[in-house]
This record gives structure tokens, sequence and C-alpha cells, in this order.
């Protein structure tokens, strides 16, 4: 009954592994985090195309999960960038699925902690682990969302009918490069406080996988990426037909109530996410003056973009989508970043490079494309 | 620190506080995962099917 209801199709193993198990993966999970939270809820649906018979359905996510706490229990070193495997499996598993990159992530946060006892160690070194963990994250659960975001701007920029396939495929593979390239050459600096709060120096063999083996994480995490929007035409047809309605419904009700309010424009919003993002970057501070510094830089640029937010372009200004002026803006920065590394002067060219850098990413995309009322279209 | 190395911070910062902007088509409806095993992200928006036809 439950195949049917489930539009299972592959009938092999029907029985033997629990059928409820794959309706709780991708069905009554969502389903039930959606009133918590949309955005955990997109998470836990993102990779159904998957579900294409019980085995996989309820098999995928219990291995993933172990594989992953295999990892957390095996790997050596102070954190997972000192190894290649780790990264570049979990980043390819991610990519298939956020699901399966946050049940990875998970089960190597619990190995980790748990089967290498690292839970047991001081404050200070649990922080150090709660920290790298999250790094972790933004590759195995976020990225795949963003590659997400990416191809349904795609289909919806498309003007000629549905976007062709090789399109969609090259423009995931794309994203997923550019964004496991950005993670992997950022890791170098921001894993920094996950040694340091450890006490751990870091040194250059710890991050050799990364120094060297980036090319890797960027190969496997964009193949992937492609493997998926390829699987998932293939296996377009309602595999959770049944379930569709009600997941998206679950999804809807409560992302309504909170796409109104944009959550960094109160200032204690705004207070928090310059914290969060001062400690993120805490690899390139020395001393808290310079603390104190990133976080005002970051709280001004984050008001300066809730007051830019939604408010269209000057008329006379010269109209470029928000991808284009993003990309101007990262190829500005670049060029201003290398220009203040040429300068001696401690950690202060890097982290005034990445700060610079980030506000006119964040305030160049901050306007709408829309153009404003009264002008004509053309001028 | 090479350049590559800022830009790649600076990036992943402006990409998380675009966060909200970003990931708002994947929060509507489940976004491409559901789309993906059931009905196109626009096959349920009557507006657009009428412009489409």
């Amino acid at each position: 009954m439950l195949h049917t209801e489930l539009g299972l199709t592959s009938g092999y193993l029907r029985g033997m592994i629990p059928d409820w198990l794959t309706l709780v993966f991708w069905v009554r999970l969502p389903v039930a985090v959606a009133r918590l939270s949309p955005a955990a809820a997109s998470v836990l649906m993102d990779g159904v195309y998957l579900v294409r018979g019980t085995f996989v359905g309820a098999g995928a996510p219990v291995f993933t999960a172990l594989l992953g706490l295999l990892a957390g229990a095996r790997h050596s070193g102070q954190t997972f960038a000192t190894s290649l495997l780790v990264m570049g499996f979990l980043g390819a598993v991610a990519m298939m699925s956020a699901h399966l990159g946050l049940l990875g992530t998970i089960g190597y946060v619990i190995g980790d902690l748990v089967i290498r006892e690292r839970a047991q160690s001081g404050i200070q070194e649990s922080v150090a682990l709660l920290f790298s963990y999250a790094l972790l994250a933004l590759l195995t659960v976020y990225l795949p969302l963003l590659v997400g975001t990416v191809r349904l701007a795609a289909r919806k920029a498309y003007k000629r009918g549905d976007l062709p396939l090789w399109l969609e495929i090259v423009a995931a593979a794309v994203v997923a490069a550019i964004g496991a390239l950005a993670w992997a050459q950022a890791l170098r600096v921001l894993i920094r406080p996950a040694f340091a709060w450890q006490g751990a120096q870091v040194s250059a063999p710890d991050l050799v996988p990364l120094t060297n083996g980036w090319p890797v994480i960027v190969a496997v995490t964009a193949g992937a990426a492609a493997l998926r929007v390829w699987r998932e035409h293939k296996g377009r047809g309602g595999i959770v037909a049944a379930h569709v309605k009600e997941v998206r419904s679950a999804l809807q009700q409560r992302t309504r109530r909170v796409a109104s309010a944009d959550p960094v424009q109160q200032p204690l919003a705004i207070g928090a996410t310059a914290a969060l993002l001062t400690v993120l970057v805490a690899g390139l501070i020395d001393g808290i003056a310079q603390g104190v510094l990133v976080f005002a830089f970051f709280a001004a640029m984050l008001w300066g973009r809730a007051r830019l937010a939604g408010t269209p372009a000057p008329g006379g200004a010269p109209r470029m989508s928000v991808l284009a002026r993003g990309a101007v803006a990262v190829v500005a920065g670049y060029g201003l970043s290398a220009l203040l590394l040429t300068v001696p002067n401690g950690s202060w060219p890097a982290l005034a490079g990445t700060c610079l850098t980030a506000a006119l990413v964040v305030l160049a995309t901050a306007r709408s494309s829309a153009r404003p009322r009264g002008a004509k279209a053309g001028a | 620190m090479a350049a590559t190395v800022v830009v790649a911070v600076a990036l992943i910062v402006a990409v998380l506080v675009c966060s909200a902007t970003l990931l708002r088509p994947m929060l509507r409806g489940g976004g491409l995962t559901l789309a993906s095993g059931g009905p196109h992200p626009t096959d349920d928006d009557p507006a657009q099917d009428a412009s489409a036809s």
C-alpha cells in the first residue's frame, strides 16, 4: 500500500527494508520541521529525486550517516580539513542532496565528538570543534541549496521555453565549482581558529589537503552537481508525487509568515549577524582592536544593505543584473586586495581587502534590478 | 596571503549576508527539490501558465 502511496517504482527488497523509514526521512520529517523552520525543511526535502525505491529512500540516509560517523571516528588530525577524503566524500554526497550532506555531517560530528571522545575536552576546545563543524556545513548544506537556487533562477531567466538539460548541467557544475573553490581557498584562513582554540598550531602539512588537494574537492563537487541534474531529469515523473502537495503546503504556510520580514533589518539582528561574521573571519583577525573594528564595519555594511534593499537603481544609472553587478564587484575587490597585499603591514592588508571586497559585493547587489517608476524601457 | 584567498573569504561573507534574498526561491514550496520529483516550479502558477500559453 505504501508503495502505491509513494509512487515507488522499484519492487526489489520490498518488505525487507522498512518502508516507513523512507516516508519518515523524505516526507514526515520535512513536514514536521516545516512548522519550525522552512529553511531546515527545504534542506530535508533536497534530494527527494533519489527515492526511486525503498532501498535508496531508506538506505541512502542511513549509509551516509554511518559513513560520516566512520569518517569522524577514524580521521586523524585536529579538524576535517586535514583529510581530503572526508572533504571530497562529504562534498560529493552533499551535491547529490543537502539532506544527505546534513546527515553525513551529523554522522561526522557524532563520530568525532563521541567515538573519538573529543566531547570531554574543555569548553574552548568544544567551541573550536563546533566552529569547524559550521565551516564544514557551509560545503555540505549551504552550497547545495545555493546551486539549487541558481538552477531555479536559470530556468526562470531562460526565455525560449524549457531550459535545455545541458545548459542546466553546466550552470549547476559551474556554480558548484566556484562555490567549492571559494570554500577550499577561504578555509585555509578560516579554519585557523579551530586549531588555535584547541591549543594547536596550524602547520603547513596540516593544510596540504587544502593547498594541494583543492582541485579534487572542486572536481568531485562539480561532477556530483552535474550528475544530480542528469539524474533528476531522468527520474522526473512523480516519485513522491502523492506527498508533494502536502510538503509544499507545509512549507508555503510557514514561508509566507517569514518572507515579509528581512531578518537582517532590525538593529538586534544586524548586531547578531555582524558578530557571527566577525567570528567567521576570526582567522584573519589579530587582536581585540581589529575584532571590534571588523564588527563595526560589518554592522555598518549590513545597515547599508538594509537601507538599499528593494530600492530600484537611480534612473540615470546603467541597468545591470544583480549577477553582473556582483561579478564586477568581485573583480574590483580582487584588484583592490592585490594592491593592498603589496603593503607589508601585518594582518591589516588581508583584513582590509576582505572587508572592502565583501562590502563591495554586498552593497552592489543590494538594490533590485527593477526599473524605477516612470522610467522608459530601453532608456 | 594571496588575493585569491582574500576574495574567497569576502565572497563567503557576502553570500552569507545575502542568504535571505538568495535562498528565498528555494524556500518557496521546497523549490527545485519538489519540482524535480513532480511538477515544474511554475506548473502550479496560473499566472505564469496563462502567459506561457
